[in-house]
Order: C-alpha cells, then structure tokens, then sequence
C-alpha cells in the first residue's frame, strides 16, 4: 500500500503538487488522470523520490521512502516511462536484466529471469533476447520497456504514459494485454495518462488531478455516477457512459428471457460497448446472448442503459 | 561491457596496405631512391640520408603517442568536469577557451614555449597539448549530450547511481562520438608533429625541414610521404 501524506512540491512560484493525500491500495492499478501540467507526473515522482517533496510524507507499506537511500528505493520499485528509455547500446537481454544486476543477481538466475518475462509480454525469448532496441518495432520495444519494469518483481509498478508514444490499434493492444497482465500478476501499479479512454479501460481507480490538487478519486464508475465538480463531467465529456459500457460485459448484467423474433447475437463475454455498436448497426433494440448452443437470455438498449448505473 | 560501435569506420584493408607501404617506406631505402628518382629525376640528393628513416618514424610516432595521450586524458575530464553539475556552469567558458587554444598556431606556441622549456620535445608536446585538447573535449560533450533524457531518466528511475549511469550508460553512448574527436585530434597531433623538428623535437619534420632548407623536393618527400601515411592510417584504423 502506497500513501500519500500532504505531499506538496514546489518548483519556485509554482505549486506542482499540492497538499496532496491519497491510498493507493494493494493490487490496484490507480490512474493518475489529469490535463497536462496537473502535476500527475511530479506526483508519481514522489514516490520513488525522483522528486523530492518539500511538505508531507509518503509511505510504502508504513515505511517512509526517506528511510532507505534513493537508489535503493528505485530499485525495489519498477519504472517505465513513455519513450521507454531503453538503452541503444545495450541488447534486450542486458536491458531487461539492469535491475537484477544493480541488485547482484547471479547470471543463471537473471537469465532465467529474462526468458520468463519475455514470455510473459508476449515475445519469444529465443528471438529478442539479443536484439538491440533499434531493431524493435514501437510495440515491442514498450513490451520490453514493461519487461524491464517488472524484471526484479518488484510489488509496486510506477507508469508514466507508457503506451502514449503508440499508434492506437498497438495502444489498444498493448493496454488489454496489460489489463490482463496486471490481473495475473496483482501488482500495485500507479500509472500516469491524460487518455480518457486509457484511463477508464485500465484504472481499477481513477484520481482525478486539476493544478496540482485531486479534484476527485474513485472507481470510474463512482466517477461516472457521481461527479462531484462540473470539472469532472467536463473533463470526461459526454462519451464518459460509452466508455465505462466498453468496461463491462453482457455476463455481468441480469439477461432477460429471448424473445421469439430474429435478433443479432453476442457472447456472454462481449463488452457492452461493442452489443451496443452491433446494435445499432443490425438497427435492433436487443440482442440474444449465445453461449455456444445455448441461448442464455436477451438484454435491450433499455436494459443495458438502466443496469449499467444500477449494478456496476 | 559489450562495445557499442554503429557505423564501424574501420577499413581493415585498407590499413594494412597503408601500414605496408609505410613500412617498406621506413626500412627499404633503395625502393624509396628509386621512387623518388622518377618523381625527381633533377636532384642529385635524393633522400635524407644522415639518420635513418625509422628513427624520425620512432619520434614521430612518441610524439604523437604522449601528445594525444595527455590529451585525451585532459580532455576527457575537463568533458566531464564541465558536464558533471558542479562544472556545468563553466560549460561555455571551458569550450571558449579550448577552442581560443586551438586557434593559436601551434608552432606560435612552440616557439613561446623554448624559453620556458627548453629547445626539444618538451615544448612540443605542450603545444600538441594545448593545440588538441579541443577536439577531444568537445566530442566528450557533445557524445554526453547526445544521450536521450529518457535514457538517462530511466536509468535513474531504475535506481542507478549518477556514477553508474556515467559508467553503463553515457559513457558508452557517447562512444562513437568521443572516438570521432579523438581521431581528429590524433590526424591534427600527426601533421602538427613535424613542427616539431623546428624547435628540435625530431620526427618525420626533420627530412622535410631539411629539404626545404636545401630546395630539395625528393629531400621534402621522403619525410612527407611517410606522415601522410601515417595520418590515413590513425585515420583509417579508429
């Protein structure tokens, strides 16, 4: 668990982050959300101490991060950043395999280390181990950007914009692969983005950040429900509901019985957001739920507009 | 640590073939005569004859060597003194005067030097000195400044120290670039070398001097031909 205690940074006459208290729980992945120059990367800064702050204090599971030297913090903490940052002269291997070394790993272990993590971002150890990052495409050298990150297995993950330098068919990719990941591996991550869309598709939280300050901090759908500021209804926009929709999937709402007429077909792992598209492409107001052979039930327009606020 | 070298210079061949001819050049004196006696036919003297070859190669080649030695030594720290935070302000002030070095003539130096040092090698290796640190310095700057700041920034993240980052990271980066001044700074030390037979430093400016003071060509040819070649060659091989 991460927290945050009146954390303030000021660069000269500017506030960059401001009195700023926030929990970040264990296993979360929290988003750091904000309109550029909200402080949103200063503030994931504080945690491995890359910047200092002047006021407050910040705690890793109830240790203070003054209480170990800087270096020694970052290298219990994973980091990757949005150009990725990895080194030109160095191959994927040696890239991955600089925290385990900055630690003292013995070269069998790190070895085996490097396989495992190459597997697990979705390349083949065999073929990218050796390459250089010239020789990666953006997608890859981000996989391995995440690769490196994780490769001491470090509980708490700092992300900043990672995916941003991406084209999006490969940011879309690279995020569900990403949401998948962090599901599997259950890792505190913080993770900074001004994409709305990122934000709601990846954050199991949402902080809301405005000159410095937390505006508003919640589920995505709290955030949906109940905005607490014009700012947040502003900053999310009318396609806010749509995205949280893309969140969700028919199986988690309650099916009501199929109707007898022709209808088109979704799975019971289909997010609401596309049975909605391919409703109103086929210009249905339901949709069957087919589970294989099995017709489970119907879900309307109606109904999926109502259950979302309900339920979710 | 793994060199890191895009865009490999080196011309193996070519070197060799160079390093060939400097050879035959140096040690097989009736070759080089009847060279020179095609190329001059009108000179009765045709090469420098009162001390061999191999030794103003020799002095040549030590000049050279502890010029750019010292050389690269200095500059390379005073590269690194005025990129380190505590030297970054003098930044500006270091390069100005490096480069104001450079634009001294080195024989104006040499010359300045023989009262303080002495006639000989001494006051042309302050001169080769003063005259290289430049080419030296500014690619160590250059090269650390070409490092991307996110490199530099994930390194930190990752929680290496300023040393290490210096070590695994710039410094390799930065390689090609600092090797591009070094061999610039070694092709300079090579030509300006043979000003050093002036203030009596030896070298391949012995035979040239000579032969100028004698109007003889093939006399100012057999010391020149050598340094050209050894200028393509430190330039060919780095």
């Amino acid at each position: 668990m991460i927290e945050l205690r009146g954390a303030t940074k000021r660069y000269d006459a500017t506030v960059a982050v401001d009195d700023v208290s926030l929990t970040v729980p264990d296993g979360e992945l929290t988003i750091l959300l904000g309109p550029s120059g909200c402080g949103k990367t200063t503030l994931l800064r504080t945690i491995n101490r890359m910047v200092e702050i002047d006021a407050g204090e910040v705690l890793i599971d109830g240790t203070a991060t003054t209480a170990v030297p800087p270096q020694e913090l970052r290298r219990h903490i994973g980091y990757a950043i949005q150009s990725v940052g990895l080194f030109p002269h160095m191959t994927v291997r040696r890239n991955i395999a600089t925290v385990p070394r900055l630690l003292g790993w013995d070269a069998a272990r790190i070895d085996e280390r490097v396989s495992e993590l190459l597997s697990l971002v979705g390349l083949d150890p065999a073929a990218y181990a050796e390459k250089r990052p010239n020789e990666l495409s953006g997608g890859e050298a981000q996989r391995i950007g995440v690769a490196r990150a994780l490769a001491a297995d470090p509980p708490v993950l700092l992300m900043d914009e990672p995916f941003g330098a991406l084209d999006p068919i490969n940011r879309e990719r690279l995020q569900r692969e990403f949401a998948a990941l962090h599901k599997r591996l259950g890792k505190t991550v913080v993770f900074v983005t001004h994409d709305i869309e990122e934000a709601v598709l990846l954050g199991d939280r949402i902080v809301l950040m405005r000159e410095g300050r937390i505006v508003q901090s919640g589920s995505p759908e709290e955030l949906w429900r109940g905005p607490e500021h014009q700012f947040v209804r502003d900053f999310f926009g009318d396609e806010f509901g749509l995205r949280i929709l893309s969140r969700h999937r028919i199986a988690d709402l309650t099916p009501g019985p199929a109707p007898e007429r022709a209808l088109p077909e979704v799975r019971p792992d289909t997010n609401l957001r596309d049975a909605l598209a391919i409703m109103v492409t086929e210009s249905a107001d339901s949709v069957v739920i087919r589970d294989g052979d099995r017709i489970i039930g119907s879900l309307s327009f109606c109904d999926i507009v109502t259950q979302v606020r309900e339920t979710t | 640590m793994t060199a890191y070298v895009p865009g490999i210079r080196r011309n193996t061949p070519v070197v060799a073939l160079l390093a060939t001819t400097l050879a035959v050049w140096t040690l097989y004196t009736p070759g080089v005569e009847a060279v020179l006696r095609f190329f001059f036919p009108g000179e009765t003297r045709l090469t420098y004859d009162r001390s061999p070859m191999l030794r103003f190669l020799g002095e040549h080649l030590a000049l050279v060597a502890v010029g750019g030695l010292i050389a690269v030594a200095l500059g390379t720290v005073g590269g690194l003194l005025v990129m380190s935070p505590l030297g970054r302000p003098f930044r500006d002030v270091v390069l100005r005067l490096a480069n104001f070095g450079q634009s001294v003539p080195s024989v104006a130096i040499m010359a300045l030097a023989v009262p303080a040092l002495g006639y000989g090698s001494r006051p042309v290796l302050l001169a080769l000195v003063i005259y290289s640190i430049l080419p030296v310095m500014v690619n160590v700057v250059a090269g650390i400044e070409s490092v991307p700041q996110a490199v530099i920034e994930a390194g930190r993240g990752m929680g290496m120290t300023r040393a290490e980052r210096l070590v695994q990271l710039q410094l390799p980066i930065a390689m090609p670039i600092i090797m591009t001044g070094i061999r610039t700074m070694l092709v300079i030390l090579v030509s300006a070398a043979t000003l050093g037979a002036v203030v009596g430093a030896g070298g391949l400016g012995v035979p040239i001097m000579s032969g100028i003071g004698s109007f003889n060509n093939a006399v100012i040819a057999h010391g020149a031909v050598p340094a050209i070649l050894l200028a393509l060659i430190v330039d060919q091989s780095l």
